[in-house]
């Protein structure tokens, strides 16, 4: 108990220890211990009374208190959300330097679109596709930076630590769960009268990151800075509809996992020389598409082959012809 | 006798007393280091006045909008003081001022309205 909590109980202590004095003493005055007896008695019905109310009132708070944290979930990602209510960090600006994976997404078009769409609809259209494509957020493990309009900020790897390789891989199992939820909900917003398809375009980028409170003392934001987080913003514009382009450093992490198109080189504004990017598409393991790929850059070798147009046996024959004399 | 005169800090309520007009206001937030340390002078004030003005009323306005467990077992003495000194005969009013917003201030002082018979208790919505 602290000495606070103590000092507030001083008078019921007094009361306790004249009680107790009371019965040691060898003696008993019978009529002094009566009177120690009903100031005992009137003090614990007035302990009892104040108590059933610092507990109401507690239980109140307590209430009070759920429905805070239960609203305040809903303004941050789960992972703030869990650091700010569990963290014994301070609450002060400070930022730390950590390599993270960043994503960027937004609609394609879709200040044109939303230019012919009622305000009601297009609020209503806004908030189911950010609410699906955030339950894919926190199903992954993202950490929901910001919502910009249509667009979305993710990162991966902060407040929670795991690989490298596990936050990349994550973050594009991530983006092709919610270009595939796209593919369903374009026939949604198909069927309920949306004549143009609403399409997605999506960056990611894996490098060094400022992480941490951002701001003022009166008013902070824990977000990110950084290289990756301008690359994963530029790759989601050089992205093509429904497309997920991801950099060269991210590829490196998720490549024996998630089949990608051979590199391209891409100049992107605010970089000042050739961005080496993927296209995402893919699962290994679920790898039913003809198409193979063969890339090595260092021996000049960059390929795509359709098998559901040529055999292998085809294939070689096609190399085996191949006068590289000729050929220069 | 010394009237209260105790102005608020980040942590502590503003606390006055007007012993010629037999009141006793507190205002601010409530969430002391020590509690007891911070509230003794108004349980002193508390029993010179009593002893020394028998014969006149007090009304004590009580206006916290954030307080604590410890500062709410403070206030539960206080008014168990008050309750006492009504039973005795003497007039006592107690109002407990809340903001609309506070509905923990309400809800505490809507506890209270209910615990306490004797003295006239008032809950009023700050305007």
């Amino acid at each position: 108990m602290s000495k606070t909590q103590s000092s507030i109980f001083q008078k019921e202590h007094e009361i306790l220890e004249n009680a107790q004095k009371l019965i040691q003493n060898e003696t008993i005055d019978t009529s002094a211990l009566l009177e120690q007896y009903k100031i005992l008695v009137k003090n614990y019905k007035k302990l009892i009374r104040q108590s059933e109310t610092l507990i109401r009132s507690s239980d109140s708070q307590q209430r009070k208190l759920n429905q805070i944290q239960e609203r305040l979930g809903r303004y941050v990602s789960y992972q703030l959300f869990q650091k700010i209510i569990h963290g014994k960090e301070k609450v002060e600006i400070k930022t730390k330097r950590k390599k993270l994976t960043v994503f960027f997404s937004d609609i394609k078009d879709f200040s044109y679109t939303s230019s012919h769409m009622e305000g009601e609809d297009l609020s209503a259209f806004l908030n189911s596709y950010l609410e699906t494509m955030t339950q894919i957020v926190i199903k992954w493990g993202g950490t929901l930076d910001k919502y910009m309009g249509d667009a979305i900020m993710v990162f991966f790897g902060d407040p929670e630590y795991t690989s490298d390789e596990e936050h990349a891989l994550r973050c594009v199992l991530m983006a092709m769960e919610m270009r595939d939820k796209m593919k369903e909900m374009q026939n949604k917003w198909y069927n309920i009268g949306y004549q143009e398809p609403l399409r997605v375009r999506m960056g990611i980028a894996t490098g060094y990151c400022v992480v941490g409170n951002f701001g003022s003392s009166e008013r902070m934001d824990y977000t990110i800075i950084g290289a990756a987080v301008n690359l994963a913003s530029r790759l989601e514009t050089a992205a093509g509809i429904d497309e997920i382009l991801i950099s060269h450093e991210t590829w490196s992490f998720i490549k024996d996992k998630i089949i990608c198109e051979p590199p391209v080189k891409l100049n992107l504004k605010g970089f000042h020389y050739d961005v080496v990017a993927h296209k995402v598409l893919y699962k290994k393991e679920k790898c039913s598409s003809p198409l193979t790929f063969v890339y090595d850059e260092s021996r000049g070798i960059n390929m795509i082959i359709d098998f559901s147009k040529i055999s292998k046996t085809e294939l070689i024959s096609l190399i085996n012809a191949i006068d590289p004399k000729k050929e220069e | 006798m010394k009237d209260l005169f105790i102005e608020s800090a980040k942590d502590t309520p503003d606390i006055f007393s007007d012993t010629k007009q037999g009141v006793l206001s507190i205002h601010g937030r409530s969430y002391p280091e020590n509690t007891i340390e911070f509230f003794s002078p108004v349980f002193t004030w508390l029993e010179n006045f009593l002893e020394n003005n028998p014969d006149k009323a007090l009304t004590v306005n009580i206006d916290l909008y954030y307080f604590n467990s410890s500062s709410s077992k403070i206030l539960l003495d206080l008014c168990d003081i008050l309750e006492e000194t009504a039973t005795k005969g003497r007039t006592v009013v107690l109002n407990w001022v809340y903001d609309e917003e506070d509905e923990d201030s309400f809800d505490f002082g809507e506890l209270l309205k209910e615990d306490y018979e004797a003295m006239n208790f008032n809950l009023i919505l700050k305007e």
